[in-house]
């Protein structure tokens, strides 16, 4: 009984007064929903969640080649110990192992519902986070606009700029990733006890219409973020409603929280194709840590997330890809303070329902000196885009023109054969 | 003096004067933080070019920014030191009690540094300075998440950022390098000079020091470059609130930075380094874009650009000629760019409650007016920060609480940024929170101080539910813009 009163307290924060929509573009007008949008096909919508680990999460800690010989050598307080050791990595495939944090998803690999790219990420030498992150949520083939490859997708997908959103970012500000003319709901679960926002007080959204109504800039932003929001409450009320007939303890707070938050909300609807996570904290230049310390404990927050996520969508997991990404890796050798600067090469981790898992896609380039990007960093080894693009086009059911208008000069898929999906 | 305010309509070909209320209201709303209760009277009553001369001229002897707001507030973790302060945040010897203490400590000195920043600019006479401030604060941005950063951000702001602002860009660039602040948020404390296995090099400040406070990342350097400067920079470090240099931890070696040879010894060496990149011209076309970006238009013309640019180099470095070359362009005045910029958060809540006044809100229940130089009378603390809970809370809502950002590369500042549906939604609440439940908010004054709101804007006003009227003209749309 306890149980069932803190998850209604608990969807209540999902912040009824915190769910909104953004738009980067202006519409012309009020338009009504096009009938049939937003209803579900009669095949259950496929959908797509990216996870973005912003601050270059260090992919060999993630990925660990403990079958390598140089690797401890080059990382001696920051190495995870091989398989059987204590604290060992994960084992899963040749010289490559997982962290030891990544419980979850080692499981979700032996149920072959997970997977990495182990060497991938962008040719463009920046070493900056903010013009790799740019980049990779730009999705070009060189530059950076004013509009992400997600939202380019949700156009494709079929998503009007007057219609609803296909797409929901968790977070306050939009992010490149979702920028552009599709429009993107947005919601964050509210830490703490969430009262009747000031909006609900009787006449004020109609107040608050009224008065932007004659802004031509602002107007219509309002008015769609007005009936957003409650677009938004109904959802989180039918996620309530099928919660409180499930049993499991809801996570802690932070990204599980908020994993199992949006897994809830894309399950309670249909029309959520597509969403977006951030999180950050995973630039360890200092005091990283090895099996345990300051990158574990991250490292495990998001392996709960993750499978906080697959089980709060429920059936919709089976139709669900998730993709998580960093904008790129860390030094093979650790710096001055137990940390690592800014490398290259990164893995790519893939996990679905029906994903063909249970496999490392792509080569692994090695750590000899001769092997890595400038003597420093793991190479990359296969284009981020050319993962997305090939990913994106089966999992969406997209055909090769549709999938050029979300990645523009994108040639051609990834080096191996073989489909992502199973059957 | 050339006359300041000669344009009106869009182009320069002729130009006609400004209206002199136009001009008032242009002034305050990008000079300042908009009209306060006396609405735009003190600004007409001098006169605009006055007004914008007193704003520019540097600090009276009574110094009436950061120091007097924090004692009229009475803010007590801000009045130690920065050595002071530490020792409470970090205690010698302490035990684990002691160490919560010392995380409470540091957590109340940053809640206070961030209401002492919102009052600042709700408070202030020379609201120009915080503008000014908040540029350069985000240009050389700290954030207060990271261990160690916390209890000196305000120290930061008012020893480094503020003494600068009416000087030369490369004293506060020298000023933050050598900051406890900027020091551990970038991990240079752990920067010193290889050891035998060829460990111990920190890249992190140079590399941001390169790419965020000075050239930016087209600026033309190389990871190179990058390593250079982190060699150089070995052994500066923090003890406690202060900057120390430990010589053994400083790697003795002539770099190349740029292309040229820096063979100084000790601190000499980055000092050099320094002066040649605070006047790189990568760096000053950089401060000019931020500059004009903030005060004129996020795309702003060229021409502009490069005036202020010229401004910095042909006077060395100083910053006070950039800002008379700004506000006597042309681009400054045109009326495209008249309320085109987005408010960000801090700007809407700090316009929002200096519109309203301190009265209404108890933000200074005894203070005299603000105009003149009348000291307020001290007042209890906790009155006074409990009143300025709600603002600050919703300005964490918004995304513009103060040292937030968890990366060096500062808030956002363009309008995109904040044009959401989100955004616009919290920050109504904001205005339905504050207007709501005070009796003495009168619509009708509220929209005259700004010197009354569009034509259809002020007619939803009257046309609304008369309690909700207030708080609408502080939501109005035309009040998101400046």
């Amino acid at each position: 009984m306890s149980e069932l009163l803190s998850r209604r307290r608990f969807l209540g924060q999902l912040g009824l007064g915190a769910l909104g929509l953004a738009l980067g573009w202006r519409p012309a007008g009020q338009q009504a929903w096009a009938l049939g949008e937003g209803v579900p096909s009669p095949r259950a919508a496929r959908r797509l969640v990216v996870v973005l680990l912003r601050g270059a999460v260090d992919g060999l800690s993630v990925l660990v080649p403990h079958g390598e010989a140089g690797y401890a050598a080059r990382r001696p307080s920051i190495a995870i110990p091989a398989p059987g050791r204590p604290g060992g990595a994960l084992p899963l495939s040749g010289p490559l192992g997982l962290h030891p944090a990544l419980a979850a998803l080692h499981r979700r690999w032996a149920a072959g519902q997970a997977g990495w790219v182990p060497a991938s990420g962008s040719h463009h030498p920046t070493r900056s986070h903010f013009e790799a992150q740019a980049m990779l949520e730009a999705g070009l083939a060189q530059g950076v606009g004013h509009e992400g490859w997600l939202n380019r997708l949700a156009l494709v997908l079929g998503s009007q700029p007057t219609g609803r959103a296909m797409a929901l970012n968790w977070g306050e500000a939009v992010p490149l990733a979702l920028a552009g003319p599709a429009p993107v709901a947005c919601t964050e679960a509210r830490r703490g006890p969430s009262t009747e926002g000031p909006l609900q007080r009787a006449g004020a959204q109609a107040a608050l219409k009224a008065l932007y109504a004659a802004d031509p800039q602002l107007g219509p932003v309002v008015g769609r973020g007005l009936a957003e929001r409650q677009r938004l409450e109904e959802d989180a009320a039918s996620a309530e409603a099928m919660e409180a007939d499930a049993e499991a303890p809801l996570p802690e707070q932070g990204f599980a929280q908020d994993a199992h938050a949006l897994g809830a909300m894309m399950r309670a609807d249909a029309g959520l194709r597509l969403a977006f996570m951030a999180t950050g904290g995973w630039d360890t230049h200092a005091r990283q840590g090895a099996s345990t310390g300051l990158l574990a404990t991250r490292l495990h927050a998001v392996d709960q997330g993750l499978e906080a996520l697959a089980k709060a969508l429920g059936p919709v997991w089976a139709d669900t890809v998730v993709v998580v990404l960093s904008e790129f890796g860390r030094t093979v050798a650790e710096n001055g303070s137990g940390g690592t600067d800014h490398g290259h090469g990164t893995p790519m981790w893939l996990l679905g329902g029906r994903l063909a898992g249970g496999q490392l896609w792509g080569p692994w380039p090695g750590l000899e000196p001769a092997q890595l990007h400038e003597g420093r960093d793991l190479a990359v080894a296969v284009e981020r885009r050319s993962v997305l693009a090939s990913l994106v086009g089966e999992q969406l059911e997209l055909g090769p023109e549709a999938v050029a208008r979300v990645f523009p000069g994108v040639q051609g898929g990834p080096p191996w054969g073989g489909r992502w999906l199973r059957a | 003096m050339a006359g300041l305010c000669v344009l009106s309509g869009g182009g320069l070909a002729g130009a006609q004067p400004l209206a002199d209320e136009a001009a008032a209201r242009h002034a305050l709303d990008r000079l300042g933080f908009g009209p306060g209760p006396e609405g735009l009277a003190p600004v007409l009553a001098q006169g605009v070019e006055a007004w914008i001369e007193g704003q520019l001229k540097a600090p009276p002897r009574l110094p009436l920014g950061g120091p007097w707001l924090e004692t009229r507030l009475r803010l007590p973790t801000l009045q130690l030191s920065p050595e002071a302060a530490w020792a409470r945040y970090r205690p010698e010897g302490g035990d684990r009690e002691a160490q919560q203490a010392g995380n409470r400590f540091g957590r109340e000195r940053l809640q206070e540094a961030r209401v002492a920043r919102l009052a600042a600019c709700v408070l202030s006479p020379r609201p120009l300075e915080e503008r000014l401030l908040i540029a350069f604060n985000n240009q050389l941005h700290v954030a207060g998440g990271k261990a160690g950063t916390q209890v000196l951000l305000q120290d930061h702001v008012e020893q480094a950022i503020r003494p600068h602002l009416w000087g030369r860009f490369r004293d506060m660039l020298g000023a933050t390098t050598r900051h406890p602040a900027m020091l551990r948020y970038l991990d240079n404390t752990q920067n010193q000079a290889p050891n035998a296995q060829g460990k111990g090099l920190n890249e992190n400040l140079a590399r941001e020091l390169l790419e965020l406070h000075t050239l930016g990342v087209h600026g033309g350097y190389t990871q190179a470059d990058v390593e250079a400067l982190a060699k150089a920079l070995t052994g500066w470090g923090a003890e406690g609130g202060r900057f120390r240099f430990y010589p053994r931890r400083h790697l003795e070696a002539p770099q190349v930075l740029l292309g040229k040879r820096y063979a100084q010894r000790g601190q000499a060496q980055v000092e050099a380094m320094l002066d040649d990149l605070a006047l790189h011209p990568a760096t000053a076309r950089r401060l000019a874009l931020m500059l004009a970006q903030r005060f004129v238009a996020d795309a702003p013309p060229e021409a502009l650009v490069s005036a202020l640019s010229a401004a910095y180099l042909g006077s060395g470095g100083q910053l006070v000629p950039v800002y008379q070359a700004l506000v006597r362009h042309p681009a400054f005045w045109v009326a495209p760019h008249r309320k085109n910029k987005l408010k960000d958060p801090l700007e809407w809540v700090a316009s929002t409650l200096r519109l309203v006044g301190p009265q209404p809100l108890g933000l200074l229940p005894q203070a005299q007016s603000l105009g003149a130089v009348a000291l307020a009378d001290p007042l209890a603390s906790q009155g006074a920060l409990r009143a300025w809970r709600l603002p600050l809370r919703a300005l964490e809502r918004l995304g513009g609480s103060p040292w937030s950002h968890p990366a060096p590369d500062g808030d956002p500042y363009l309008n995109a940024a904040w044009l959401g549906p989100e955004q616009l939604l919290r920050r109504s609440e904001l205005a339905l929170q504050l207007a709501g439940n005070r009796g003495g908010l009168d619509p009708e004054r509220l929209m005259a101080r700004v010197g009354g709101l569009p034509g259809a804007e002020a007619q939803a006003v009257r046309a609304a539910p008369p309690r909700l009227r207030a708080a609408l003209v502080l939501a109005a749309p035309s009040l998101q813009w400046r």
